[in-house]
């Protein structure tokens, strides 16, 4: 059986990965792509660590997240191509009317 | 064997009935006007609070614990119905200046509600999640709802931000699951509680996963340094949603943390000193910058990020006196910040807001209205004898007796620096100016005035007689049962 801790590394990588694309990515839809990303950095997260409680509250919770990222994503990509539509560019760094 | 599930729908009332409206305004709205259906909503949100005020003392749970209409929960309940009453008040007169006023908007933000009161009446990781995305998804909605390009702009800014936020919260839910083996907050405060429960692994995965949750938090409620996105998008969207997002949505995301920090998590080492951190940021940054702001709608923003410091002191405190102070103060605010942004919906040419230079004179042409900014301004910067007042004082107690001394200190210095910039539009309003006028002559309209009124006369009666809110919030024993032990 491989060990929990294997499956928390791993899900970390994930998740160091979808923090350094929202970071570093200027296009809205790859800076979305990482959170999701992320987000099933922390859904393998869950089913490791119910697996190691024997429990399983954490996999019924992974569902009720992955509603979360469909949801999201309806809503996100909504607004992404609302904006794609009046300007023809979805990099962030144009979208800098309001500073300070 | 599987087992019926509790389910009782009583303690759900208020929720329910606020969802009601949600779905009300999402089907009628093909057939009935936009006032009409504001209208029914604020009916629902006067009987969802009468529902609250039935629950009060009954500490009910359903689903199982997962849901607890407990009084620390009506308390904060009716605060967010309070900000919802006057934001939809503000917006029978101003949504469709803004552009704004269809069915979906009333909608969007009925769910947003929604959201709010399940983070509040929550008793389980799981359900503060669900109700955190309801909520911050219809915000995202109702921030870029307004077709225009800074509403737009604000909408990315805001979707891409929080969407960051949540997936950190989620990943720190997932971890504090890892290290307790529950995700109930009576099981994880029970598991916390007792160290020795815990092996030094889980303690770590613990900490870990606590200070994600804290910064995913912390993006919800705008703490430095992850309140970068408050400022555009309070001021890119309509006034009235920056009126909502202010109050409403910070009220439900200081709730949640209440829980899970104040509840939860209270026993957990670690978040204390890195909120202790941020706080302190967020104090000298939020007031330093408000101090800069010409605008007079993103110093207003400034002053929501400065604001948020002096409220997550009362984190810092015990449960019964940060708790206390914390339901004191978040009422306090709905009501100052929500009358200042009505005046300013009111009265604004341009969803911009006015430039503060642009306010000179504002008693001669708005007397009304003039006055009742300078009052909620005074309560803002925290003068007495209004309510702003006593509820600083509070929250300085909390974290000052719980030995926070430093944070207490800087706390009042940068409120010195906030008297500066709340009093600068408020004398400003009062010099006489001969320029023709730059807001909005004909703002003024009954249930905008209304509002403002109901949000002085808030500040002024709780400022002279704090007890009479005061009193019903400081009853510590509410406090200790936050996770529903």
């Amino acid at each position: 059986m491989v060990p929990t801790s294997y499956y928390i590394a791993l899900s970390g990588i994930l998740f160091a990965l979808g923090m350094i694309g929202v970071l570093t990515r200027r296009t809205a839809i790859m800076v979305f792509l990482s959170v999701e990303l992320m987000l099933n950095a922390a859904n393998i997260a869950l089913v490791a660590f119910a697996r190691s409680w024997g429990d399983l509250t954490g996999q019924t919770a992974v569902f009720i997240v992955m509603t979360l990222a469909a949801a999201e994503v309806a809503i996100g990509l909504a607004i992404i191509v609302a904006i794609f539509r009046k300007r023809e560019t979805t990099n962030v760094d144009d979208l800098a009317a309001m500073k300070g | 064997m599987l087992q019926a599930p509790d389910v009782a729908l009583l303690p759900l009332l208020p929720i329910l009935l606020v969802l009601a409206g949600a779905l009300l305004s999402t089907l009628l709205g093909f057939w009935v006007s936009r006032r009409t259906l504001t209208v029914i909503n604020i009916v629902t949100v006067i009987l969802s609070g009468a529902g609250m005020i039935f629950l009060w003392n009954q500490g009910l749970s359903s689903f199982a614990g997962g849901l607890q209409a407990d009084n620390a929960a009506i308390l904060l309940g009716l605060t967010i119905l309070v900000g919802t009453l006057m934001t939809l008040l503000v917006s029978l007169d101003t949504a469709w200046r803004a552009r704004v006023s269809f069915p979906e908007f009333d909608a969007m933000l009925m769910y947003a509600v929604t959201g709010c009161l399940l983070i509040v009446f929550s008793g389980d990781l799981i359900v503060m999640l669900i109700g955190l995305e309801i909520m911050s998804l219809s915000g995202y909605v109702l921030a870029t709802l307004q077709d225009s390009r800074r509403a737009e702009e604000s909408g990315l800014k805001y979707f891409l931000l929080g969407a960051a936020g949540s997936a950190i919260l989620i990943y720190g839910i997932a971890f504090v699951y890892g290290a307790t083996g529950s995700l109930n907050y009576a099981a994880i405060a029970a598991k916390v509680g007792s160290v020795s429960n815990l092996t030094p692994e889980n303690t770590g995965i613990l900490v870990g996963g606590s200070l994600l949750l804290l910064a995913g938090f912390a993006f919800k409620i705008a703490l430095v340094p992850f309140h970068q996105w408050t400022p555009d998008v309070y001021s890119g969207a309509p006034t009235t949603v920056s009126l909502f997002l202010s109050t409403v949505v910070k009220v439900a995301a200081f709730a949640g943390m209440l829980r899970v920090f104040g509840g939860a998590l209270a026993d957990a080492p670690g978040w204390a000193g890195v909120l202790q951190i941020l706080t302190a940021a967020t104090l000298i940054i939020g007031n330093t910058a408000a101090l800069l702001q010409l605008n007079f709608k993103r110093m207003m923003a400034y002053s929501a990020v400065a604001h948020t410091g002096f409220l997550a002191m009362c984190l810092l405190g015990t449960q019964a006196l940060g708790g206390a102070a914390l339901g004191y103060y978040l009422l306090v605010y709905t009501l100052m910040t929500a009358a200042a942004l009505a005046v300013v919906a009111a009265l604004q040419r341009t969803e911009t807001g006015f430039e503060i230079n642009d306010m000179r004179g504002l008693y001669y042409r708005h007397p009304g209205y003039a006055i009742a900014l300078s009052v909620c301004l005074a309560s803002l910067a925290g003068l007495p004898p209004f309510a702003g007042f006593f509820g600083k004082y509070l929250a300085f107690q909390a974290a000052f007796q719980n030995g926070y001394v430093w944070l207490s200190v800087l706390a009042a210095v940068t409120s010195v620096a906030a008297l500066v910039y709340y009093l600068r539009p408020a004398m400003l309003m009062f010099m006489p100016d001969r320029t023709p006028a730059k807001e909005y002559t004909r703002g003024e309209r009954f249930p905008t005035t209304l509002t403002i009124g109901l949000g002085v006369a808030g500040v002024t009666v709780l400022g002279i007689l704090p007890n009479v809110w005061y009193g019903w919030v400081a009853n510590p024993a509410i406090w200790q049962l936050l996770a529903g032990r």
